[in-house]
């Protein structure tokens, strides 16, 4: 095999995306981010061999989480002193440091290797679409997104929310404008009471 | 000859089974006596784990490959394999590095073909419920 036909040096270069985590599940987001800084998207990719590039993420503020889990996925910690646990809610966490859930999704995504450090400092997390004019200038490919950003209730007007045609009405006692107040009337049983809201 | 001609061999033989050690073990033949049977023994063991680790490798690399024509990992070497296309992983794994063109090509075939064989799936999913095949539908009208 002529290993001199094709010189492809563009493939050693690290190379820097970008990824808009706008309305993005993290764990599947760290799924594919994580292939980026490892290479795994190149066909040179060797476990030991130095060939991750850079991914920039932008909008971490706005990720989305399916189901519950803002308030049932929690983030542990132990100070190793006894009675030194403690353990708080994605949503409380997500409100300490907007950035903090996907990076510890790309942390845990990658666990086992040698090398997780390093590949870490090459995921740069910002909670706006503020980026430095140093980083946003090396970027030269985007990531794709892995879910399609959904149209959120506030983005419809009032009108469109009340032409939307009813098949039954609702009984009395049902919440109907939970989703107009913010979500802090009931204290989160599963945080720790250091992190609970006052 | 000399005399202890079979004695030097032997500790040559030891001497270079253990040339990759490091500290006093890698000269001295006497410290080296067990680390050097330690890894004799290590040496079977990763024999499995290492054909694994290639494996892997090799399926990493096609599917990086892959990705960059957009097609699926399982569903490239499915219809190579349906196709009578003979190239193992490991010469998958050189041509998507070393013969990027070729590689794109086997993707543009593989492409085709699963489109043609998911269209051909679809088909029989709408055609009539052949003849011959009894349901429990078919028993039910008859009663």
């Amino acid at each position: 095999m002529a290993h001199n036909r094709v010189m492809q040096w563009a493939v050693l270069a690290r190379t820097w995306w970008i990824f808009d985590a706008n309305q993005q599940c993290p764990f599947r987001s760290a799924y594919r981010i994580t292939t980026y800084l490892q290479g795994l998207h190149k066909p040179v990719y060797h476990r030991h061999g130095d060939v991750g590039d850079h991914v920039v993420v932008f909008n971490t503020k706005h990720i989305a989480m399916r189901g519950d889990f803002w308030r049932t996925y929690k983030h542990f910690h132990h100070t190793r002193y006894a009675g030194g646990f403690s353990r708080a809610s994605a949503y409380r966490v997500h409100e300490e440091d907007p950035t903090r859930i996907l990076e510890r999704a790309c942390h845990n995504r990658l666990s086992g290797l040698d090398n997780r450090r390093t590949l870490m400092k090459r995921l740069h997390l910002f909670p706006d679409k503020d980026i430095p004019e140093n980083i946003l200038e090396n970027v030269s490919g985007q990531i794709q997104q892995v879910q399609v950003v959904p149209k959120k209730l506030e983005d419809y007007t009032q009108e469109d929310i009340d032409s939307f045609p009813q098949l039954f009405k609702m009984p009395e006692d049902y919440d109907i404008d939970s989703y107009k107040r913010e979500n802090r009337l009931e204290p989160d049983q599963h945080t720790s009471k250091a992190w609970r809201l006052k | 000859m000399p005399q202890n001609a079979m004695r030097v061999w032997k500790r040559v033989l030891q001497r270079r089974l253990a040339w990759h050690f490091r500290g006093r073990k890698r000269n001295c033949y006497r410290l080296s006596l067990g680390p050097v049977k330690k890894s004799l023994r290590f040496s079977t063991t990763i024999r499995p784990i290492r054909r694994k680790n290639i494996y892997h490798l090799f399926i990493n690399r096609i599917a990086a490959g892959c990705a960059q024509h957009g097609i699926q990992y399982s569903s490239f070497m499915r219809v190579l394999s349906e196709s009578n296309i003979m190239l193992n992983k490991n010469m998958l794994a050189q041509l998507s590095v070393y013969e990027p063109r070729t590689f794109q090509s086997l993707c543009e075939f593989a492409k085709k073909r699963h489109s043609e064989l998911l269209q051909q799936g679809i088909g029989t999913v709408l055609k009539p419920t052949p003849s011959g095949i009894i349901t429990r539908d078919m028993i039910k009208k008859s009663v």
